[in-house]
């Protein structure tokens, strides 16, 4: 049968850069094993399967595949079919929305904004407040993992370590954009760096000269290292470890965290989170994204 | 505006197997940068564009892209497009299809008229035949490069081999396919191992009864870790073929197998033409069937 699907660029306001995403709509009667293998077939980072909701109360139930396997949750995707489902429940008219979407790891409360036909953005609260969640390797194995000078790592405050608002992410902070950007991980430095196991992403951040911006890249290890143009998830989790650098108090405090710049595909994703008692208690995802491609596919 | 586009799994007739292929029509007006652009957000081994054709007495003018750069001729592109430009026509033929190598000669046949699926039968003549490259790197440089032991490498009497028939790759023939199934990319030792980079490892052993060899392609540097059908291999192998096997004058048609160990298994027919011991005209076929079709905002 014919299964309509939508690709969008996202974590951007401008088609082909950002991180994309295919949308498949009409999934009724698709198995896991046809979800994964369709996922495979459209190739990108995340593919979103659209379903009739399970509660009444939420606007639709998300499954997310990447080409091998199942995610609980991921940022892109929740950015980009939010976007995707507020503009086509408002006939493209710009305008605000808000609604749930029930993702494995639980309901997702969402806000959209509609800007065109094939723009918006939309904002996310993440299931689990940002958090140090464990350590990584030494100096001397992050920078032969990630072909940098041990001297690089670190910025005031900041902390290497594990990181996670809901998915793990060896997070390895940068005194400068342009050590981030001169990072070459090599697979041989990889495991000793970062474990076996699911710390086998690592998302590389540095502050920018401009106040609250800072400058990120993710690489993921698998069949190759693979760099993530937008990490939603990771930027998430990052907030556990700003709010210990900057020390900021009480109170809610909105970033900018760039990333994909030297991929050539730029992309911004907003982070805000909150601190109450000195604590990270919940964070913000937020962005935009594009329609790039609409049809249908046989499936 | 607005341009069609039609992706189709090449080198087989079962959805999601075979080779994944975009091929965007209406192409006219995209300059070469737009169309990397595109081939680049499609992320899939080759991106078409079909543009109208320059020499009348053609059907079409194809531009082929890897995510990373344009590539003067392919294989599974050619055999997706052709399939595609039947199928819209709604019926099958003869036409040339012209691409950055030169004019590609292309029978199509249509199939699936029962059963409602979109899919066909393509062959296309190689616009240009193998010639030997240089030499290749030591067996042992080989092994390493894909994680095999020495012993792995030749089957009956085929040897390491480099040829071209446009682009060129390193022909790796290994005992059996316990040794295809152990390969390991070790990009450390690929530079030493594999002149040219891309290689295409081959055994005689195959996984279905009626297949003549069992194939794996590996192209890191072109960011295809594995492809799971290559026609260019294909055409280059046919070199290694003729030096090895020396098949008898008249017409031979092998099939090859690709892609089975990635779990999407491809089939590529290949016809040699040979006189006087001399190879004088190759085909390279398959199937193709449509996987998705829509719009792009480009």
């Amino acid at each position: 049968m014919k299964r309509r699907f939508v690709t969008l660029d996202v974590f951007t306001a401008r088609r082909f850069a950002g991180n994309p995403l295919a949308v498949v709509l009409d999934c009724e009667g698709l198995d896991t094993t046809v979800m994964q293998v369709i996922a495979r077939e459209f190739n990108y980072s995340e593919s979103v399967f659209v379903l009739p909701p399970e509660e009444q109360a939420h606007r639709a139930r998300l499954r997310i595949f990447t080409p091998n396997f199942e995610m609980p949750f991921a940022g892109h995707p929740t950015i980009g079919t939010a976007v995707l489902l507020s503009i086509q429940a408002r006939n493209g008219v710009p305008g605000d929305d808000s609604f749930t979407l029930g993702e494995n790891v639980g309901p997702i409360p969402c806000r959209t904004s509609v800007q065109s036909p094939v723009l918006g953005s939309a904002a996310f609260d993440v299931a689990v407040p940002p958090a140090r969640i464990g350590e990584i390797g030494p100096r001397p194995a992050l920078a032969a993992a990630l072909g940098v000078n041990e001297a690089d790592i670190g910025f005031p405050g900041a902390a290497p370590g594990l990181y996670s608002a809901g998915a793990a992410f060896a997070v390895i902070p940068f005194g400068s954009v342009a050590a981030v950007d001169a990072a070459v991980p090599s697979r041989a430095g990889w495991h000793p760096a970062f474990g076996m196991n699911d710390r086998q992403s690592a998302f590389l951040i540095a502050p920018t000269s401009e106040p609250g911006t800072y400058h990120a890249r993710m690489f993921a290890f698998g069949r190759e290292i693979y760099e993530d143009p937008a990490t939603g998830s990771a930027s998430a989790a990052v907030a556990a470890m700003l709010a210990m650098a900057e020390v900021p108090g009480d109170g809610s405090h909105r970033r900018t965290i760039r990333q994909g710049h030297v991929m050539g595909r730029p992309s911004q994703i907003d982070l805000t989170y909150r601190v109450a008692g000195g604590v990270v208690t919940g964070a913000t995802i937020g962005g935009s994204a594009v329609i790039v491609s609409e049809g249908h596919l046989h499936a | 505006m607005k341009r069609r586009f039609v992706t189709l799994d090449v080198f087989t007739s079962q959805r999601f197997a075979g080779n994944p292929l975009a091929v965007v029509l209406d192409a006219e007006g995209l300059d070469t940068a737009a169309m990397q652009t595109i081939a680049r957000e499609f992320n899939l081994s080759e991106t078409v564009f079909v543009l109208p054709p320059t020499d009348a007495a053609h059907k079409a003018d194809l531009r082929i892209f890897v995510p990373t750069r344009e590539l003067p001729f392919a294989g599974h592109p050619t055999v997706g497009t052709a399939v595609l430009l039947g199928l819209i026509d709604g019926h099958g033929g003869s036409f040339t299809l012209a691409e950055k190598i030169g004019p590609v000669p292309c029978r199509v046949e249509i199939a699936g008229k029962e059963t409602g699926e979109q899919l066909g039968e393509a062959t296309f003549t190689l616009p240009r035949l193998p010639a030997e490259l240089e030499s290749p790197a030591p067996d042992a440089a080989i092994a390493a490069a894909l994680g095999l032991l020495e012993a792995d490498i030749g089957c009956g009497n085929h040897q390491p081999s480099v040829f071209s028939a446009g682009v060129g790759f390193t022909c790796v023939p290994v005992r059996d396919l316990a040794a295809m199934a152990r390969i390991r990319l070790d990009m450390s030792r690929w530079e030493a191992g594999m002149r040219p980079a891309d290689t295409y490892v081959y055994t005689k052993e195959t996984a279905e009864a009626g297949h003549h060899y069992h194939a794996r392609m590996f192209a890191p540097g072109m960011g295809i870790p594995e492809d799971p059908a290559t026609g260019a291999a294909v055409a280059a192998f046919t070199g290694a073929i003729m030096r090895f096997d020396k098949p008898a004058d008249g017409h031979h048609d092998l099939v090859i197998e690709q892609g089975y160990e990635m779990g999407r298994p491809s089939q590529i027919r290949l016809g040699l033409e040979v006189r006087n011991g001399t190879l004088v005209s190759a085909t390279i076929g398959g199937a193709a069937i449509i996987v998705s079709e829509g719009h792009l905002h480009a």
